[in-house]
């Protein structure tokens, strides 16, 4: 079984060195072990994210792709999904029956749900309730504080 | 037997009690084992003769030497500069023997000679007489489509000629460049019926490319398209990357057996899994329990539709 994991994941880095999507760059902690991966990830364009460069860890976990890779934010996001830990409400990071997660998503199809995320937050699932109810409410403060916040920490130079 | 008795002897007797003795008896016996022997040493070298023999070879043969100095690869042009290939293993002084030759028709090849000149000599005088058989060989791979053999050579004595998609020409031809057992491979009607008409019209003092030509209204140009072939190229090179399992992404896996299925019953998904990565995954849906009656039903993980999955075959 690992040695499943270890092909799908040379596999999947593979393409995301050669072709990876827009704003999106994803490399091993360690060189040729792929349990742990950095990430850099750029805010949307046209989204309050838009002038930020956002850090982000996966640690691949050892039933992989039996069971969905762990992504947390380094960089600090003011996000209705995203708390001050860095841990994003995503459905397709979570198991079934619960969640969305199916073996047939790859790291970079996750990476790009996240910057979709970033762009289209969900505040009808949230993790930080305050800022879902400023989303809700009162757009143009969350867009304000989201964009201020974007540029106090993960301003990139 | 007889030394490993002897060596036994010397080992549990008394009179070898001490290490020097014991020595002594150890090296008369080996002295005889050595002794019995050297018995006749066996030609593994070339002899310096040969060696000389093997320069003066004439200019239109090249020679060079296999495995072991007892093999020997010679290129022998002949006339026309026909490049051929004759392997020779010298087993002795003037025991010379031909292993393989590039023509299937060769009556020499159980005589042993003793010089590599006779060789040459007899290989070039049975050459000149298959002169038409190379030629009329020649002339099929210049301006045929050879589906049959795959990298034709003079050794191979037959062909199969590119007709169309489906059918292809049968043609062997004998040493005097004759063509035999001419038949179409593949059902086609109308070329069966154009085959046996033209084929008692054969006109012996064209080659066989121009007879087949005349017998299926061909020009030159017609015999040497490839029509779909490219095609079968590209679905061959996808095929050498096999088909990917949609959950390890790969087609073979060591330690799990079996390729890729279509295991999805819905047949607008055609996405394919191995056997045993799907009922992991049913499994880990499950919370990681396996399934009391072996078989564990779920959801496919590209379409969402109902599937199924049972243990057989499955290392889990």
């Amino acid at each position: 079984m690992s040695s499943a994991r270890s092909v799908r994941l040379a596999r999947e880095m593979k393409t995301l060195c050669s072709k990876p999507p827009w704003g999106v760059t994803c490399t091993p902690e360690k060189e040729d072990i792929f349990d742990v991966l950095s990430v850099k990830m750029f805010g949307p364009r046209g989204s309050p994210y838009e002038a930020g460069l956002f850090k982000l860890v996966i640690n691949v976990p050892e039933r992989y792709p039996f069971e969905p890779p762990q992504v947390k934010f380094v960089t600090p996001v003011y996000h209705p999904n995203i708390d001050s830990a860095g841990r994003i409400c995503l459905n397709m990071l979570k198991m079934p029956p619960k969640g969305s997660w199916l073996p047939t998503i790859t790291i970079e199809t996750l990476l790009i749900s996240i910057q979709t995320l970033l762009a289209n937050p969900n505040p009808d699932d949230p993790l930080v309730t305050q800022i879902a109810l400023e989303y809700k409410y009162d757009i143009e403060t969350f867009q304000e504080n989201a964009r201020n916040y974007t540029k106090e920490h993960a301003r990139h130079a | 037997m007889n030394i490993m008795d002897n060596l036994f002897n010397v080992l549990k007797s008394d009179d070898f009690n001490t290490l020097p003795h014991l020595m002594k008896g150890l090296n008369t016996l080996f002295e005889a084992v050595e002794a019995n022997q050297s018995g006749p040493l066996k030609a593994d070298l070339l002899d310096p003769q040969f060696l000389s023999e093997l320069e003066s070879v004439p200019e239109n043969v090249d020679i060079s030497f296999g495995k072991s100095l007892t093999d020997i690869k010679c290129l022998i042009r002949d006339e026309n500069l026909r490049v051929h290939e004759v392997y020779l293993k010298y087993d002795g002084i003037k025991r010379i023997r031909i292993i393989s030759v590039n023509i299937p028709f060769a009556p020499f090849l159980e005589y042993i000679y003793s010089t590599v000149e006779e060789v040459i000599v007899a290989y070039l005088k049975h050459v000149i007489t298959l002169q038409s058989y190379f030629y009329e060989l020649e002339n099929i791979d210049n301006n045929c489509v050879v589906v049959e053999p795959i990298k034709p050579t003079f050794k191979d004595d037959y062909r199969n000629i590119r007709i169309d998609d489906k059918t292809w020409l049968h043609v062997e031809i004998t040493p005097d460049g004759y063509p035999t057992n001419i038949h179409l491979i593949g059902q086609s009607e109308t070329w069966q019926d154009k085959l046996q008409a033209g084929v008692l019209n054969w006109d012996h003092d064209k080659n066989i490319v121009e007879n087949v030509m005349s017998i299926f209204d061909f020009d030159k140009s017609m015999l040497l398209s490839k029509g779909n072939t490219n095609k079968l190229d590209h679905e061959d090179t996808q095929m050498d990357d096999g088909i990917l399992c949609g959950i390890c992404f790969c087609s073979e896996l060591p330690n799990s057996p079996g390729v890729p299925q279509p295991l999805c019953q819905n047949s607008n998904c055609n996405v394919y899994f191995h056997q045993n990565c799907l009922f992991q995954w049913l499994v880990a849906c499950e919370g990681g329990r396996p399934p009391a009656f072996g078989v564990i039903n779920g959801s496919c993980p590209t379409c969402l539709q109902p599937i199924s999955c049972s243990k057989k075959d499955c290392v889990i």
